[in-house]
């Protein structure tokens, strides 16, 4: 026997009075408990985006939060069945509703896509680590990289400030974003545009130090010899601070 | 089969629970849902856990009340969670929490009637089937039912025998219930089918009004509900006993009491001198 068309609409009537807040009466129910499951749904939707989000809840006033929390609720069709991945869908429904926008505060999107980024890393699924040696050439070698990482450029420093801050600092912003294979800790480090580029190179193009310094300098006009002094610097501090993990095999 | 009382893995105790040398639960359990398709720092914890304690596993999304068809990726990632850590039971709640293609989270209460039954009954069967392996299908707190046509017990017996299903016993959600909707919770037991019980949950609760309790998994158990979990397992053979805890999680010293206090009692029922039953 399939499920009868009244019980689908009643089941249908007390999820949709959850999302909307709404009052329904619902046949055959205690209505003044029903405020019970809205309160429930409710909460764990709030504490789940609340967690996921804290600089940006802190950044916007309240009623911005609640009226982005509410109409999420509402009117987004939560598809993960995993809790702690669904703020991802609330970083995707602010973008298309383009809150940003609407309250004025421009540096929004970047700002949720930062805070949802570093979950994500933390939690992504483990990748496997390519076969590397500890001793090696750092410019000739062939550099192993932590798997779980971000290389991301933001307009707005929603890495390092807060509120106000923003506004005054637009810019050109390069992150490094990745996660520690040793303590799953994630860490991030604000690098320059020649840098973010250089490890792009690296990594698209499977190239030792030496040719990715080359055709990065390329690109910036800048001379080589000087280029190799700041980029190994540079990536001998990304090895002590675990990014790098050694030399291929 | 694991028995003794066992408790809920939880981020917040969990590096404690993997440190721990004595006075240990006999196995944890956790919601798939919390820890598939995750890797790094909880995984390795999740792992650490899992090489340390026998394992329990309890669904949050799988909906077996939704009017929405059943989503088979989720069971397919569900399916491969359960080939890595072998859970030795699998419990899901009676209720749903998806609907009109959103997940909400939460339990919501199915209504208690005929064609309910009969649906619910055809998706265990279906999930048990693509899973290879029984469902423990747990009795939930509901704060109002809805169009019901029968009672409570009526339509848990029906969907366990009906599917094949086995019975997680919440003893808390009975003591809840009862009090929510002025029923007797020995006799509801009473007519729940026992034998089928493969496992059960103990937890604390709150009562926010006079004439309402929520389940909430924030506080300690409370003796009438430990009085009431006695009279229970006089009545079946022994099985797992778990116990909840999601909010305010204590310290470990206050867990393990409340573990031992539950031991002890199973110890006394099952092992001593009222064990003729089993």
């Amino acid at each position: 026997m399939p499920l009868k068309a009244e019980t689908k609409d009643l089941q249908s009537k007390l999820a949709t009075y959850c999302k909307t807040g709404e009052m329904i009466e619902l046949k055959g129910a205690k209505q003044d408990r029903l405020h019970h499951y809205r309160r429930l749904t409710y909460n764990i939707l709030k504490e789940s985006l609340s967690t996921a989000y804290p600089i940006a809840k802190k950044t916007l006033d309240e009623n911005e939060w609640k009226e982005m929390i509410d109409s999420y609720f509402k009117e987004h069709k939560m598809q993960t069945p995993q809790v702690w991945k669904m703020p991802e869908e609330f970083y995707y429904y602010c973008v298309d509703k383009n809150y940003q926008e609407k309250f004025d505060r421009p540096y929004l999107n970047e700002l949720l896509f930062f805070e949802w980024v570093e979950i994500d890393l933390h939690t992504q699924e483990d990748e496997l680590i390519p076969l590397h040696k500890e001793e090696g050439d750092l410019l000739e070698d062939i550099l192993v990289m932590t798997p779980e990482h971000h290389l991301l450029s933001f307009e707005y420093p929603v890495h390092k400030m807060k509120g106000d801050d923003l506004m005054e600092n637009k810019g050109n912003y390069f992150v490094l974003m990745y996660r520690k294979s040793d303590t799953g800790a994630v860490n991030f480090i604000n690098i320059s545009s020649f840098f973010a580029l250089l490890l792009q190179n690296m990594i698209d193009d499977g190239t030792n130090l030496r040719d990715s310094i080359q055709k990065t300098a390329d690109t910036f006009g800048i001379e080589g010899e000087k280029a190799v002094q700041h980029s190994m610097a540079f990536v001998n501090d990304l090895m002590l601070q675990g990014f790098i993990l050694g030399f291929k095999k | 089969m694991v028995s003794g009382v066992g408790l809920g893995f939880r981020r917040e105790i969990a590096r404690k629970l993997i440190a721990l040398e004595e006075d240990k639960p006999k196995f944890i359990e956790f919601a798939p849902e919390n820890w598939m398709k995750m890797g790094g720092y909880w995984k390795k914890k999740l792992n650490e856990a899992t090489e340390k304690y026998p394992v329990m596993c309890h669904g949050l999304s799988l909906s077996i009340g939704s009017p929405d068809e059943l989503d088979f990726d989720f069971l397919k990632d569900l399916k491969e969670f359960f080939d890595i850590y072998n859970p030795e039971v699998y419990s899901e709640h009676l209720s749903y929490s998806k609907c009109d293609n959103a997940h909400l989270y939460d339990l919501l209460p199915i209504p208690f009637r005929e064609d309910a039954i009969e649906h619910v009954s055809e998706r265990l069967k279906t999930v048990q089937d693509y899973l290879e392996r029984p469902i423990a299908i747990e009795n939930v707190s509901y704060y109002t039912p809805v169009a019901a046509e029968m009672d409570e017990a009526t339509f848990i017996s029906e969907i366990v025998k009906r599917s094949g299903c086995n019975l997680l016993l919440d003893v808390n959600n009975v003591y809840v219930n009862a009090f929510n909707h002025n029923y007797d919770a020995k006799e509801f037991i009473d007519a729940l089918p026992l034998d089928r019980v493969k496992y059960i949950h103990m937890a604390g609760h709150e009562q926010v009004s006079p004439d309402t309790i929520i389940d909430t998994h924030g506080s300690p158990i409370i003796d009438p509900v430990f009085d009431l979990f006695e009279w229970t397992i006089n009545k079946i053979d022994p099985v797992p006993i778990l116990l909840e805890r999601d909010f305010n999680i204590p310290k470990m010293g206050e867990l393990q009491e409340e573990v031992n206090k539950l031991q002890t009692i199973v110890d006394k029922v099952w092992e001593g001198e009222n064990a003729s039953k089993s």
